[in-house]
Order: C-alpha cells, then sequence, then structure tokens
C-alpha cells in the first residue's frame, strides 16, 4: 500500500490562450502523494489550484507534463472511475431527489436500481442525512447539499477523493463541522485526497501535508508534513504543534501574496 | 399573508383581461342591436352564446376531432425536434446549419403548403397531421436545440463520472433544457390549432371544426359559424391550460419563488 502513488505531478505547467493573450496558471508543479495520504493545497486565489485540480481530474489537460491518479494517467484514471470530484458548489441536479443524486455514479456505472439505492441509502447515512432521501436540493440548506455531494462522492467507493474547496461557501460553525465528519470518514475508508482550500486551520487540521502555491503563475513554493496526533478531533486545534504549523503556512502564504507575477 | 397575495394575484393578473373582454363583448352586443344588424352579417354575441350552448355536444365532437390532429401533429413535430437535435447537438456546426434552416422554415406561411400535403395523402386526417407537424417542427426544434446547446456546472460533473453519450442526454441534457421545451410548447401548442383550423377550412375531415365553419359560411349560416368560432376560442384556452399545467409539474424542482 505504502509505496503506491495516490498522485502524482511530474513537470506539469499549464498554459491558457486567452483573447488578451496567454496565460501561464501552473508553472512546473511537481508532486508525489502515497497512496492514503490526506494532502491540502492552499494559495492565492486565481494561482491555478483549481486548475491543477482539474488537471489531476483530467477535466483539463496540461499544456507540459503529466499527471497520475492511483497509478494511472490522468485519462485512464477517470475513464476506470478511480476518483471522485467534489466541487465547490454542490452541483446537484435539481430535477433528482436527494436519494437519486447520490445514485447517479451508480447509475452511470450501469448498476442495477436495487444496488445503488442501497449504496445511497448508506452513504446518506453515513453523511447524515437519512429522511432527506426524498427531498429535492432546493429544499435543504447548503450544508446539507454539500453533504449530499459528498455522498454522492463516495457511492463509487473511489481510491481519491480531489475536493475543490468544497466548504468553501459554509459559514464558520457549519465547516468546522463538516471537517470533523470529513476526518469521521477517512477513518474508515482511508482514500487519498486532494483538497484545496483557503482556510489555514482547515487545512492543517484536516492533512497530513500541507502544500503552499504562489500567486500566478502557480508554483509550489512549501511541502509541510504536519504534525498532529491522530485520529483528529477538536482537541487537536488546542495543541501546540497546530498554532505553529498555522503560523508557518501564513508566513509561506505572505510569501506567496509577495511573489513576483511574470 | 398568503391568502392575500393569492388575492392580489388574481387581481392584478385576472382582472385586466377580463375588463377588457367584458368592454369588447358590450360594444359588439350594442353596436348590433343599436345598428340593427342582421344576424346573417354579424350576430350578437348572446346569440352566439345561445348557439354555442344549444349545438354544445355537436361543436365538442368537431373540437376533440380538431383537437386530436392537432395533437398528434403537434406530439409528431415534438418528437421528431427531439430525434433531430438529440443526434446533431454535440456538433456545433450541424446544429447552427439546421438552426439557419429553421429559422427561415419558421418565418415562412407554412399553411401555404397545404395542398402539397393533400397530393400525398389525400384530403383528412393525415393531410392535417402532416401540415401541422411541417408547421410546428421548424418553431419547436428551434427551442429544443437552444435547451440541449445549454451548459452547466454539471457537464464537468459527468465528465469526472465519465459518464457516456446516453447518461449525459438522459440524465443531463434532456432535463435540462425542459424550461426550453415548455417554452417551445407554449409557443407551438396555440399555433397548431390555427394551422389545424386554417388547413381543415381548406380541406378537412367533415366532423371538424375548419371544415364546418367553411361549410356553415359557404351556406350563409352565420350564426351556426361563430357558434363553432366560439368553440375554436374555448379550445384554444383549453389548450393553453394543459401547457400551463405541464408547465406547473415540470418547475416543482425550483423553489416556489423562483
Ligand atoms: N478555461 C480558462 N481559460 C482561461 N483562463 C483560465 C481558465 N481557467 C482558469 N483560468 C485562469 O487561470 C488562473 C488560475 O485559475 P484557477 O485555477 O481557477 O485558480 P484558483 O483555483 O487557485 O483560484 C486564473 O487567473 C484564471 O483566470
Ligand atoms: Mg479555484
Amino acid at each position: 500500500m505504502s509505496n503506491e502513488i495516490g498522485l502524482e505531478a511530474i513537470g506539469v505547467s499549464k498554459i491558457f490562450d486567452t483573447p488578451t493573450g496567454t496565460l501561464l496558471a501552473v508553472d512546473d508543479v511537481n508532486l508525489k502523494v502515497p497512496a492514503g495520504e490526506f494532502i491540502s493545497v492552499i494559495g492565492p486565489s486565481g494561482c491555478g489550484k483549481s486548475t491543477l485540480l482539474r488537471m489531476f481530474a483530467d477535466l483539463d489537460s496540461p499544456t507540459t507534463g503529466s499527471l497520475n491518479v492511483a497509478n494511472l494517467p490522468s485519462s485512464e484514471a477517470r475513464i476506470q472511475r478511480k476518483y471522485a470530484f467534489v466541487f465547490q458548489a454542490p452541483t446537484l441536479l435539481p430535477w433528482k431527489s436527494v436519494l437519486k443524486n447520490v445514485a447517479l455514479p451508480l447509475k452511470i456505472m450501469g448498476k442495477g436500481k436495487e444496488e445503488r439505492e442501497k449504496v445511497a441509502k448508506e452513504m446518506i447515512h453515513l453523511v447524515g442525512l437519512e429522511g432527506f432521501e426524498n427531498r429535492l436540493p432546493w429544499q435543504l440548506s447548503g450544508g446539507m447539499q454539500q453533504r449530499v455531494s459528498i455522498a454522492r462522492a463516495l457511492t463509487v467507493r473511489p481510491p481519491v477523493l480531489l475536493m475543490d474547496e468544497p466548504f468553501g461557501a459554509l459559514d464558520e460553525i457549519t465547516r468546522d463541522r463538516m471537517n470533523q465528519e470529513l476526518v469521521n470518514l477517512r477513518a474508515t475508508q482511508h482514500q487519498t485526497v486532494m483538497f484545496i482550500t483557503h482556510s489555514i486551520s482547515e487545512a492543517v487540521f484536516l492533512s497530513d501535508r500541507v502544500v503552499v502555491m504562489s500567486a500566478r503563475p502557480g508554483r509550489i513554493i512549501a511541502d509541510i508534513e504536519i504534525d498532529l496526533p491522530e485520529p483528529r478531533t477538536a482537541e487537536s486545534r488546542l495543541h501546540p504543534n497546530f498554532s505553529a504549523h498555522v503560523t508557518a503556512i501564513r508566513g509561506y502564504l505572505v510569501d506567496a501574496y509577495n511573489a513576483p507575477q511574470k | 399573508m398568503k391568502k392575500e397575495s393569492k388575492l392580489i394575484f388574481w387581481v392584478t393578473r385576472l382582472a385586466p383581461p377580463i375588463l377588457t373582454f367584458s368592454v369588447f363583448i358590450a360594444i359588439w352586443e350594442s353596436y348590433v342591436y343599436f345598428k340593427d344588424i342582421s344576424v346573417i352579417l354579424l350576430p350578437s354575441p348572446h346569440k352566439v352564446a345561445g348557439e354555442f350552448v344549444s349545438n354544445f355536444w355537436q361543436l365538442n365532437k368537431f373540437a376533440r376531432n380538431t383537437l386530436f390532429e392537432a395533437a398528434i401533429g403537434l406530439f409528431a413535430a415534438t418528437l421528431l425536434s427531439l430525434v433531430i437535435a438529440g443526434s446533431t447537438y454535440s456538433s456545433r456546426k450541424l446544429s447552427g446549419i439546421l438552426e439557419n434552416y429553421s429559422a427561415l422554415a419558421k418565418a415562412l406561411p407554412t399553411v401555404a403548403i397545404y395542398p402539397i400535403c393533400t397530393v400525398f395523402f389525400g384530403i383528412g386526417t393525415k393531410a392535417i397531421v402532416a401540415i401541422v407537424t411541417i408547421g410546428i417542427f421548424p418553431i419547436m426544434f428551434l427551442y429544443v436545440l437552444r435547451g440541449f446547446a445549454g451548459v452547466s456546472e454539471h457537464d464537468a460533473l459527468m465528465e469526472s463520472l465519465s459518464a457516456g453519450k446516453k447518461h449525459r442526454f438522459v440524465d443531463l441534457v434532456l432535463p435540462r433544457s425542459v424550461s426550453y421545451l415548455m417554452a417551445g410548447l407554449r409557443a407551438s401548442a396555440p399555433t397548431a390549432i390555427i394551422i389545424t383550423i386554417v388547413a381543415e377550412y381548406f380541406g378537412g375531415e367533415v366532423r371538424t371544426l375548419g371544415a364546418y365553419i367553411r361549410r356553415e359560411s359557404s351556406n350563409l349560416h352565420t350564426l351556426e359559424m361563430w357558434g363553432a368560432i366560439l368553440a375554436a376560442c374555448v379550445l384554444g384556452l383549453a389548450v393553453f391550460g394543459c401547457v400551463s399545467l405541464i408547465d406547473r409539474y415540470f418547475s416543482k424542482w425550483r423553489p416556489a419563488s423562483d
């Protein structure tokens, strides 16, 4: 298990063609994430975090370099459904009930109705939404909608989770609760996770490792192992290492904002 | 609070058309009365209403036949639009070409080619259904195409799930375009009724509103003709009501305030 690769980026750059010229969004990123590791990516907005994540997901292709997901090239990993992507917005289909939204990936995989609804119900239970199976998305709060989208991501039991600021739109208290839920979920499932966030404390609380990216063009300027006792609980936030990590990352972020723009 | 807003809705939405309609009827009624217009030229509204009531069952039967022809034509045009747009929407170029053709076809008075239809299908239901299909298709097709061309963040979701063409269409593209399909239906349904009646007028099954209107008008049975015209109006309103009901059904996945 430990010698398997969860995520790997080799010399990855991304240039966008825009009406005003070319734009270097991601610049020579090299990153290796062992299977089972939780890695957060933090950096100024517009620095290329989403672009990097979308390239791992094969939703965008790199201009140079290559990316691997679960020991496969990212395009193959997408086709073999080795990852699940959690978007910043819940991205639920408004015409489908909670149950059907959660079951969607299994439907697409061609699983029978009975099986997919059974698994979907388990996942809905896991994110604490039993009783809401037949609601439509608009009848739920933002936090509940995002829980539905996480349940949907978990239904295929993917070895890799790619999460793009999934809790960015939530209030502080809901976000803390969701962080704890994510930790608890992963205690049983051990996926490799790449988690994008703006919040330093969220990154420290959740991660085994935090990567800091510079302002555009996005480059990795720091790679920090988080040293906190497992399992992570509310206590973790009070641990002396927690504030030490937060302070260190804040320092790197200040550098990131000051990094010269090309 | 809720009751009050409902009242306001009825007053603001329904009162103006009802008022306008009443004034129109009053002018018509008094014009016929004071000018002493002969019933062969223009019957007064209350006489038309009387004719409508006394001839209700026959008109009802004719209206149902007319509705049947219009509905089949509308259905065929919708199905055709869905199938053709469904197989071309992923190609922007092809969709663009078809869009231009449809926009042109929409601008033409399609009923004028009804005589050609009768050459192929004879005078009767088949020809009527054909002309309604031909007339409605460009209208419906444009809406369907526009609906299918929609994009949202769900496209990336489908991509990330490695969804095949079928699931993309059934689970995303089709339901995402429902508001466009409904707009298409709202635009097409009344037009389908009009095309049907006009085509029937120029040669349709005897037991339909259009053929009846022609028969009665050529026999100078003006009152009977107006009864049938009133029936056509009622049919139009009924169709409008049906479309609104379907519309309401499909809007249940949005918040009520939307
Ligand atoms: N499809 C695209 N076309 C052109 N420019 C893009 C596109 N996607 C992202 N960008 C640009 O690339 C940069 C990085 O974007 P993004 O990865 O979304 O940043 P982040 O997620 O870190 O906020 C931004 O300047 C953004 O405007
Ligand atoms: Mg982003």
